[in-house]
């Protein structure tokens, strides 16, 4: 064959290889529209006051797919977890709602710091990494931790949570579906703040972050009594939940009236 | 005038380069219409055409939003006050049309008006090729050039392939664009968040009030000052202003 039929023929194939790149781009495309047009009936309820409860609703359907007891979707801002929002698919897991909250530590904790991902099939062995998440999930009835972030721009906003009653590695299908559902999660978190006015959290995202919100009312509070830094106020706080297994609320309730007596520290 | 012998082959090498350079281009400009220019202009050398311009169908019209030479706008407001031309048949029809010579009259037949203007213009040979969206036509790559000229279908494809990508990382680029700035609202919303909870509870310690009245505070100030709630808040916290 000729030289130049030869690079024709190459030519041909490599226009070939990226006819069918653009058609794989279409279908790429195609889905983002379809997420589009499901972000415009999510429009369409958060204006009839349906939508706070939406990402509930995602959660709750995914729980039998992925094989998890409890779910929960973490936002974050300078990589710190700054809202919370979790569902139960059995009881007597109560003790996870919150649970990074209270101890400063656990897999969407790592995630909203930058963390690629964090799993766990074994959270008994993974005490050394998170020496108080993980005894206190085992103990609410958590066996495995898997969290995947919730990405924008490279970035992490937050994180998929999911805990299991067994032990084991998630298999190749619900990873896949995990990952899909972070990335459902996160498009809902931008859509429902895409309508809020700039420099306000949207109203839907109010759930989210409602306890950790009263937690950083305490710390200002506690750090107040106490002449110490917000941050400082609320390690403190975490170190008396743990030490006395109290809630949130409770612990926020204390802060607020000057109950907790730290003073001695 | 002479006629210009269109490229029979695309060389592989050439074809690595103008790849090569999309590429770049795309890293280079970010924005989408940046890029969509910077490949436009790239291609007139790869292809050897005088100008190419592109459109993209917006409500019923066809809107130029690239071109290389400057007169593209002319030969395509011409078309949309006429609301006839090559373009807008192209995509009705779905299907590209190349003139080897505008004065053969079959042109001039079809698009009397378009086609005075073309070769008042300087034009003597056009190319369209319909460029597909997700699910249908959205919009139009024009090839111009001043010498009659005999169009090969293998370079009208690669043409259209690299527009079509340029096309796609446009639209993907815009809606991440969209995420990342709703993405930094919400870091700041949640930042501004914090700051103001720890100040109610700051000030709901110092006064012995509720957090609700410690918010009141807080607002009724930054009001009355013509100050933002987040800037009173980080004084609270950060400054020891009590209210």
């Amino acid at each position: 064959m000729e030289a130049t039929a030869i690079l024709r023929t190459q030519s041909e194939r490599a226009i070939l290889r990226s006819r069918e790149a653009v058609l794989r781009s279409r279908e790429l495309v195609a889905k983002a529209s379809a997420t589009l047009a499901a972000s415009e009936d999510i429009r369409r309820r958060f204006v009839q006051g349906e939508l706070p409860t939406a990402l509930l609703r995602s959660l709750e359907g995914s729980l039998g797919p992925l094989g998890a007891v409890s779910a929960a979707v973490m936002i974050a801002s300078d990589g710190t977890p700054r809202g919370e929002i979790r569902v139960f698919g059995a009881d007597g897991l109560e003790r996870l709602d919150h649970l990074e909250f209270l101890v400063g530590e656990g897999p969407g904790t790592d995630i909203c710091r930058g963390g690629r991902s964090a799993l766990e099939p074994h959270l008994a062995e993974a005490v050394d990494r998170w020496p108080a998440y993980a005894p206190a999930a085992l103990e609410a009835g958590a066996v495995a931790a898997f969290a995947f972030p919730l990405r924008c721009a490279r970035r992490n906003m937050g994180a998929l949570v999911l805990n299991m009653a067994k032990p084991g590695l998630l298999d190749a299908r619900r990873f896949e579906g995990a990952s899909d559902l972070a990335n459902c999660c996160a498009d809902r978190i931008l859509k429902m703040q895409s309508l809020a006015r700039p420099g306000e959290l949207a109203l839907g995202l109010e759930p989210l972050v409602g306890t950790n919100m009263r937690l950083q009312q305490g710390a200002g509070a506690l750090s107040k009594e106490l002449g110490i830094l917000p941050a400082d106020a609320l390690a403190l706080m975490r170190a008396y939940a743990w030490e006395n297994a109290i809630s949130i609320e409770d612990l926020v309730g204390l802060a607020l009236t000057g109950g907790l007596g730290l003073d001695q520290f | 005038m002479t006629s210009s012998e269109a490229k029979q082959a695309i060389d592989p090498r050439q074809l690595l380069d103008l790849l090569s350079d999309f590429v770049g281009s795309l890293a280079a400009h970010p924005s989408a219409v940046e890029s969509l220019q910077s490949v436009c202009e790239r291609l007139v050398s790869f292809l050897d055409v005088r100008a190419i311009g592109v459109s993209h169908v917006e409500d019923g019209h066809l809107r130029l939003v690239a071109y290389t030479d400057a007169r593209i706008p002319g030969q395509h407001q011409a078309e949309d006050e006429q609301r006839s031309g090559p373009d807008i048949e192209a995509v009705a029809r779905v299907e590209a049309l190349s003139i080897e010579d505008l004065n053969d009259g079959s042109a001039a037949e079809r698009w009397p008006a378009y086609t005075r203007h073309a070769l008042a213009t300087g034009w003597r040979s056009m190319a369209h090729l319909p460029i597909f969206g997700t699910t249908h036509v959205s919009g139009v790559l024009s090839l111009y050039h001043d010498q009659t000229r005999r169009w090969v279908e293998l370079n009208l494809a690669m043409a259209r392939l690299i527009v079509e990508l340029a096309e796609l990382y446009g639209a993907d680029w815009i809606e991440i664009q969209k995420h990342k700035d709703v993405s930094a609202q919400l870091q700041q919303a949640l930042d501004s968040r914090v700051v103001i909870e720890q100040a109610k509870g700051i000030l709901a310690q110092a006064y012995g009030i509720s957090v609700t009245e410690a918010f009141e505070r807080l607002r009724v100030h930054a009001r009355s000052r013509n100050a933002k709630l987040q800037a009173v808040a980080e004084a609270v916290v950060n400054l020891g202003l009590r209210l």
